[in-house]
């Protein structure tokens, strides 16, 4: 006979079933469920990472950056921002990937504009990484705004995702050039709003049956 | 998209009332479970009563299933959850502390509170042992502080990261394990209710 309880049972078990069936969706199939609403949270500049906060997320030590850049590997070779490592927006796209970043991270990816970096911020994003971001104006925002405009204006004429690299450097020195970390000083002064929240390590040990 | 921005929605004061409220309603749920009355409580410790299995399995499933259901739909960002570390050795000897303090006293912090609410008298003394408790360990944390740092620190850690399966199956697999255990519970109380002749512990 069907009681109540029964029927409650029936429901969580065939609930169950369904999201063990159904219920781990791909990166691919979580990215197009969402993509209207990553494309307004981008829109409203949720993710977008002014590059004086970078400068300053960077050289905070009690914090684990994981600074992403999706830039080709020659372009990474010729400049980079300081401890900024490369990958791929296919890496990106593995659940691997995904679950090896830590998850006490805060992850920041950075291309030459925001192209790739929004695709990359989408599919972490879609993938539930928590405190991904992506740097403002990317790495033609970053010479920008720490006064290397010297360094811009190269000009080309297929882009895709609008994100080609625009900036010269006469040598391939990684992250060996000044423009690679402009330091903490260059932030006297600046005013920018801060997207991170940080706060105090907290310890939690609360739990309770109730 | 849950979680919600209650500060943001309602303000810090329209959060705070829905935080009691939340509270409120927690507490009626277990006095409407029986859990207000410490005879219900300590009976699941002589296998006698099994509601406290039963209830806390259920509150599981249904919150797991809302919340593995929800993130595959989209609508719960799991990833801003809090997940509470893993400290094993302090979680085990704390669960051990735990577990004889409540045999003993019949309640757990949040059944104390229940009870005291309904004035019982044994809830008030629990109440006050509880604080007493709490400020002793207080007060001599830094004492235990190496050992909860320490002591089987995983972090953040979760059964399908754990397992390497997917949080869908580790759903149906805690659902199949809540059921059997009910089912087992249910022929267990059958069982002692025969022995001690229908009557209650």
């Amino acid at each position: 006979m069907l009681t109540w309880k029964r029927a409650g049972a029936l429901l969580a078990l065939l609930l169950g079933a369904a999201l063990w069936l159904f219920g781990s969706p791909s990166p691919e199939e979580r990215l197009a469920a969402q993509a209207a609403a990553l494309e307004a949270r981008l829109a409203a500049g949720e993710a977008q990472l002014e590059p004086f906060e970078l400068l300053e997320l960077g050289h905070n030590p009690g914090l684990r950056l994981e600074l992403l850049d999706l830039r080709e590997e020659n372009e990474f070779n010729l400049f980079h921002i300081l401890d900024a490592r490369r990958t791929t927006l296919p890496e990106l796209a593995t659940p691997a990937f995904a679950s090896g970043l830590p998850r006490d991270a805060v992850v920041v990816l950075v291309s030459n504009g925001e192209g790739r970096a929004r695709e990359g911020w989408k599919l972490l994003s879609a993938q539930r990484v928590p405190r991904v971001y992506l740097l403002a104006g990317g790495i033609h925002g970053w010479l920008q705004a720490f006064g290397f405009q010297a360094r811009l204006g190269l000009t080309r004429g297929d882009c895709p995702l609008d994100d080609c690299r625009r900036y010269t450097f006469e040598a391939a020195l990684g992250d060996r050039h000044p423009e690679s970390d402009p330091g903490v000083q260059s932030l006297a002064g600046r005013e920018f709003t801060r997207k991170v929240k940080l706060q105090a390590s907290a310890r939690r040990k609360a739990g309770s049956c109730g | 998209m849950f979680p919600l921005d209650l500060d943001a929605s309602v303000g810090h004061l329209g959060a705070n009332a829905l935080y009691v409220l939340a509270g409120f309603l927690f507490g009626f749920a277990l006095e409407q479970a029986g859990f207000g009355n410490s005879k219900n409580l300590a009976a699941q410790f002589y296998l006698r009563d099994m509601r406290v299995l039963k209830v806390m399995f259920t509150a599981i499933v249904t919150a797991m299933l809302l919340l593995v259901g929800g993130d595959a739909l989209g609508l719960v960002r799991s990833e801003v959850l809090f997940v509470n570390p893993t400290h094993l050795w302090p979680g085990i000897v704390g669960g051990l502390v735990f577990g004889v303090g409540f045999v003993v006293g019949g309640y757990c912090p949040g059944t104390a509170l229940v009870s005291l609410a309904t004035l019982k008298a044994d809830g008030l003394f629990f109440v006050l042992g509880l604080f007493v408790g709490v400020t002793a360990f207080g007060e001599s944390v830094g004492l235990f502080q190496a050992f909860f740092d320490a002591s089987g620190n995983y972090g953040e850690l979760t059964l399908p990261a754990l397992l390497g399966v997917s949080p869908g199956l580790v759903a149906f697999g805690v659902v199949a394990m809540a059921l059997a255990m009910f089912f087992v519970a249910e022929r267990v109380e059958a069982h002692f209710a025969a022995r001690d002749g229908g009557k209650p512990c």
